[in-house]
This record gives C-alpha cells, sequence and structure tokens, in this order.
C-alpha cells in the first residue's frame, strides 16, 4: 500500500504564482501514484491570494482563453487570520495533516513538486528526514546566495547535522537548511513543537532526536513571480536563533545547570577580588579606597541574583508542560 | 511511533521486570543471568510476570540478544531508543509500557543478590508489622565498588538526607520496586531518576528501604569531577526547593529578600545617619555599597517571587501534587486489590 503523502505549502502574497502552481500541482497529482493531499495555507497576504486560490482549487477559474481549469483534488486551503510567519504557517499546515509523510514545499515556484518523488524514495529507504539541496542556486550572489551559504555553514558546525548513509554512517554535511523542500516521517514532527522561525532548524532538533537524514539534490528555479521575503539580515537572525536553539534544548529541562555554574562563577570573581583586596591591606600597597569591597559586593549580588533566577526558571520548569520523553517516545522501536 | 499507555488497562501481570540497558557497556551474558534469576525468583514465590528489555543506545549485538530473548522468553518484550536518553526517560517509558501492578528495575547485570527480588516482592503484596508499602528502595550492604566511589556516594546520600529530610541511603541503586502508579505520574527527565522516591514519599506514598547484598557493579565511575560535583549539587538545591516552594515562590524569594532589604536598609540608614547627623564623609565607606547592593537585591529577588507566584497562579493547576489512596463510597471500597 502507497504511503499517504501530505504536502503542506505556506502561500504569503503569491497571488501571481498561485496559478502557475496549482496548475504544476494539477500534473504533478496526475502523474503520482500515491494517495496524497495537498494543504494551501494562506498566511494571511492581503493580496488576494485566498480567492485566487480557491477559485484554482475547486475549478472555478478560467484560462486566458476563457476554458474552465479542472479542479486540484485532495486539496485543501486554510487560511489564517494575521500574518503568522513561516513556521507557524507550516505549524499550522501540520496541524491539518494526515499523511504519515510530510512534504514542506515552498509556493513561489522555485521548488520543483516534480523532485517530490525522489525524497520520497530515500523516506521509503528509511530515512526519517530528507532535505532538498539547492545545488544549483539561480540567485543573486551576493544578496542571496553568500547569506544561505554562510547561514548554512553556522548552522551545521554548530548543531552538528550530518547527512548519512544507510547503515547510519556519517558521510557529510548537510548542505541546505533553509530549503523549504523537505520530507519528513510526520512522528518526527508531532515530537517537535513549531514556533518563531524554527523550521530552519527542523533537522537539528530531529537529529538530537537520533534521526538518520539524507540529502537529495532537488531543481531549483529563479523567482519569476512576485518578490522574496528573505535579506541580507537573515544571517544574523540565524545566529541568534542557533543560540537560542542551544540553551533551550540543553537547558529547558534542567535550567539550573545554565544558571547555577554563572552564580558559581561570581562567587569565585568575589573571592579572587577579596583575597586581591586582602593581599594589598597586608602589604599595605592600596588600602583605603571603596574599590575593592564595591567589586566584591557587585560580583557576590550577581550570584545571588543569577542562583534565584535559577530557582525560578526550575519552577517555571516544573510547571510547564516540557516532557523529553515525547521526544523519545517518537524514536521507540518496540519487539 | 507511539506507544500507548498500559494504565490505561488493567494490569495483566503481578509484576514487570525492567531491564535497563544503557551506553557501550551492556553484554548480553550478564543480562541474560539478571533475567532469569530474578524471573526464576518470581516463579518461586508464585507471581506472574513479564520482563521489559529497555535497550537505551547499548550496542547493536545486545538488541540482537533483546530479540533473542523476546522469542524465547515467555512475556518478554524489548524497547530501543535511537540513542541513549538516559535513565530518567528510559524508566517513565518501561512504566509507560508495563503491563504489570507492580515493577521492579534494575541494571543489566545483578547488582543486588536475588534476596531483594524476594523482600520487595513480599513488602509490596503483603506489607509487614508496619504496614502496605508502595515503593521498596535498595541500600547496599558490604558495597564491592571501590572507597571513593562509596565516600562520593555517601556524601551524595547525606546531604540529599539532610535536605530534603526522606530517609533514603543509597538513590544510585539501579534496583527499585515500586507500585505502578507511584510514577506514572511523575515527569521525570535528566538526573531526576535518582529522587524517585523522594517524589513518591512527598506524595504521600509509603516508601520502605530495605538492606541487601550488593553483589556486582560494571560501568564507568568518575570520581574528583567537579563539574558532576557542583550539577549534582545544584539538582539537590533545586529539590529542596521544588519540593518546599513549588506551590509558594513568594514565600522563600519574600522572605531571603526581606532578609537583604532588611540588612540593607539598616546599613543604608546608618550610613545617612552618619553622614547627616554626624556629618561624616562616606567616601571612604565600603559598607554604604554593600548596603545599596542589598538593598536594590532584596527588591529584585521579591520581585521574582512575585513572577513566581504569577506562574502558579496562571498554571499552576496543571500540577497535581497529591496522589489518591482510596476513594470510599457507600457500600464498596475503590483502592485496587494489592494483587
Amino acid at each position: 500500500m502507497p504511503t499517504d503523502v501530505s504536502i503542506i505549502i505556506p502561500l504569503y502574497n503569491e497571488v501571481e504564482c498561485a496559478p502557475h502552481l496549482i496548475e504544476e500541482l494539477r500534473g504533478f497529482v496526475a502523474s503520482f501514484d500515491r494517495t496524497t493531499e495537498i494543504i494551501l495555507v494562506d498566511d494571511g497576504s492581503d493580496d488576494g491570494t485566498f480567492d485566487v486560490v480557491r477559485s484554482e482549487i475547486r475549478g472555478d477559474a478560467r484560462a486566458a482563453d476563457g476554458t474552465p481549469k479542472p479542479p486540484l483534488p485532495g486539496a485543501r486551503l486554510a487560511k489564517l487570520r494575521g500574518n503568522a510567519g513561516q513556521t507557524a504557517a507550516m505549524a499550522a499546515g501540520l496541524s491539518l495533516a494526515q499523511g504519515d509523510v510530510i512534504v514542506f514545499m515552498d509556493g513561489d515556484l522555485q521548488n520543483d513538486p516534480r523532485d517530490i518523488p525522489k525524497l520520497l524514495e530515500k523516506i521509503d529507504e528509511g530515512y526519517h528526514l530528507v532535505s532538498g539541496w539547492r545545488r544549483d542556486r539561480k540567485d543573486r550572489a551576493l544578496t542571496r546566495k553568500f547569506p544561505s551559504w554562510a547561514a548554512n555553514l553556522l548552522i551545521g558546525v554548530f548543531t552538528g547535522v550530518r547527512v548519512r548513509d544507510a547503515d547510519g554512517r556519517p558521510t557529510g554535511w548537510l548542505h541546505d537548511f533553509g530549503c523549504t523542500l523537505k520530507a519528513y516521517r510526520a512522528s518526527e514532527l508531532r515530537a517537535l513543537n513549531l514556533y518563531s522561525d524554527m523550521h530552519r532548524f527542523l533537522p537539528a532538533l530531529t537529529h538530537r532526536a537520533g534521526a538518520k537524514i539524507a540529502e537529495v539534490v532537488v531543481n531549483h528555479r529563479s523567482r519569476e513571480f512576485g518578490r522574496s521575503k528573505y535579506g541580507l539580515s537573515r544571517v544574523l537572525k540565524v545566529a541568534a536563533d542557533l543560540v537560542v536553539l542551544r540553551l533551550i534544548t540543553e537547558f529547558a529541562g534542567r535550567p539550573m545547570h545554565y544558571f547555577g555554574p554563572l552564580a558559581l562563577t561570581f562567587v569565585l570573581f568575589a573571592g579572587f577580588t577579596a583575597a586581591v583586596w586582602g593581599w594589598n591591606l597586608a602589604t599595605r600597597t592600596g588600602d583605603g579606597t571603596i574599590i575593592f569591597p564595591a567589586v566584591i559586593t557587585l560580583f557576590f549580588v550577581s550570584s545571588l541574583y543569577f542562583l534565584f533566577l535559577g530557582l525560578l526558571a526550575e519552577l517555571i520548569q516544573r510547571v510547564g508542560k516540557y516532557d523529553p520523553s515525547d521526544q523519545a517516545r517518537a524514536t521507540l522501536e518496540t519487539i | 511511533m507511539y506507544v500507548p499507555h498500559a494504565s490505561e488497562s488493567a494490569p495483566l501481570f503481578d509484576f514487570t521486570l525492567v531491564v535497563l540497558a544503557s551506553g557501550v557497556g551492556p553484554e548480553a551474558g550478564l543480562a541474560e543471568d539478571v533475567v532469569r534469576t530474578y524471573t526464576q525468583a518470581l516463579t518461586d514465590i508464585g507471581v506472574t510476570w513479564e520482563v521489559l528489555l529497555v535497550d537505551d543506545g547499548a550496542p547493536k549485538e545486545f538488541f540482537a540478544w533483546v530479540k533473542k530473548m523476546s522469542e524465547t522468553l515467555p512475556n518478554t518484550r524489548g524497547v530501543r531508543f535511537r540513542r541513549q536518553f538516559g535513565e530518567s526517560i528510559a524508566i517513565a517509558t518501561a512504566v509507560g509500557m508495563a503491563r504489570g501492578r507492580n515493577i521492579i528495575t534494575t541494571t543489566w547485570y545483578q547488582q543486588v543478590g536475588v534476596d531483594a527480588v524476594r523482600q520487595a516482592v513480599s513488602l509490596l503484596r503483603e506489607g509487614d508489622g508496619r504496614g502496605n508499602w508502595d515503593y521498596v528502595a535498595v541500600r547496599r550492604q558490604r558495597r564491592v565498588d571501590s572507597w571513593p566511589a562509596r565516600l562520593q556516594s555517601w556524601a551524595f546520600n547525606a546531604f540529599t538526607r539532610r535536605l530534603t529530610g526522606v530517609g533514603i541511603h543509597d538513590l544510585n541503586a539501579s534496583f527499585r520496586a515500586f507500585r505502578r502508579e507511584v510514577v506514572a505520574d511523575l515527569s521525570i527527565h535528566g538526573d531526576l531518576f535518582r529522587f524517585i522516591p523522594v517524589f513518591a514519599s512527598q506524595k504521600g506514598f509509603r516508601v520502605r528501604e530495605i538492606s541487601v547484598q550488593h553483589v556486582r557493579e560494571e560501568g564507568p565511575s568518575t570520581f574528583l569531577n567537579l563539574g558532576l560535583y557542583v550539577r549534582r549539587f545544584l539538582d539537590i538545591l533545586s529539590l529542596f526547593f521544588l519540593l518546599k516552594f513549588t506551590k509558594k515562590p513568594l514565600r522563600f524569594f519574600g522572605l531571603v529578600g526581606s532578609v537583604f532589604f532588611v540588612v540593607g536598609f539598616g546599613i543604608s540608614a546608618w550610613m545617612t545617619w552618619l553622614k547627616i547627623v554626624r556629618s561624616e564623609g562616606l567616601a571612604d565607606k565600603p559598607l554604604l555599597v554593600l548596603g545599596v547592593f542589598l538593598l536594590v537585591l532584596g527588591i529584585i529577588v521579591a520581585s521574582i517571587g512575585l513572577i513566581g507566584e504569577i506562574i502558579i497562579f496562571l498554571q499552576g493547576n496543571q500540577l497535581k501534587d497529591y496522589s489518591i489512596d482510596t476513594v470510599v463510597s457507600a457500600g464498596r471500597t475503590d483502592r485496587p486489590e494489592t494483587t
């Protein structure tokens, strides 16, 4: 029996691309041999994307010569109340999806649906996540290619995500975290919490859960309509998100292990400063100043401050619903 | 993959034996020994049992043995994590899957003598002169590990006992026997598995410690690992705080904050008096700095307490710090029979 596939496509102000996208998907669905659902998520567009897509998938639209266009079988369109961002739109799509395999795709025609079977083949081979790799990017070098290359390098080095062969041995870095076209086993995604700009870090998060990741070179086409929603400022955002990701995955379950050592460090600083002060007093080289006690007090008070923040964080952790065994449960193999 | 919670159905067995195999150490030979010995003891006592083998990042050969056991031994299942998730997650998962009314956990080798099984089963089923027991912890006697290991273990246990007031002497032993419901409601992760008897005791479960023969100790032991000591210390500190003050953070932060505030206020007032009444210069008075800092710290700490209270007020209804023992309605008693 073929696997159920859910294709999720976030759309934001893609009124020009949408008819072409649906046309491509019609062709794809007709030639595809698995049961497929296509979930289009309109992320609060204000250019009429919703109406255009609705008439396209229902079969209400007409071609330039007036002939009616066929509907898109298996398609659903969700409209978000406001512009929630790409990750949130993906999460919204995921909440509606029923497939065993989830495929995310851009709505700007840069991804090619004909690459999807290649991704699914790898999933069938036993991989948990198959990432598209836009090896021959059709973008401007300075404003798109370079930031993307830098961001990918940064994420790869920082998170240690590797592509693996069939036996689970690492074969290299993952090249393209930012490519939306990726296929996931649904169980992997459901164990994760999708928020903020986390879609870029889905490979890192699944990697942490022990997932086997593969990479497939996909077709990339330059943007013909609309305009890009990303720019050079992305690298800085990625860097900040990476730090958050590292801290959250490491310490969300045990915040005291973050704040405690900080508190301890400041106590040591205080002790060291006190020793220097004492030595100064003993040798009578620099007494009479309140600099030393002021610094000692500052360090000491900071230390207590971190300690109490740590306790507060422990409290929040205790109250929250965080349960790492959810993640572990997603990876179980039982006999 | 979704693993259904066995608690949703009635228990099928009296005991579930959970074998925890973590890291690169586990060997099939020793594991087979502990499974055979303990299940034989359970059979001899006359209780029904199942076995759950938990492969938490063990070598590939080990899971091959797990598969073999599940085919040869009756009522035996195996479960494998994709990577090592640690003992807390392993226990939580095993408890979620267990179909026994009671659970015994052990390492993949025979850490304590089989007599522990007999004593634990008897205490959980029949109790003793002091009543019924919900959790049986072991205290390893005539220990076979090295003296530095025993020393650091002793310090850890003594410190925990002192701070939590729960009189357990050997929190590091992997042999535990308990009613399923003791752990089913707990959210344990990270290093919290060591403190299960402390949590259980706090929820009102009756925890009993028994002395048993220490047989074997495998796996890496670390000494003089400063980072580890710091983390353990912090764990116990958080535990102490959470046990006592989770539902009333402002009492803790407010108390500590007001002590700082009062001391800081006193010092500042004194300095003000010196300046205004005695007309002394304060430039050479370090105490002024301390006073001001303590004043500010007091306010900050009390404010943290307020944030804590807000969090508890808004979210605390999810916290369950009780466990219902018995519900009596006219005519019948709803406590599940204990085997």
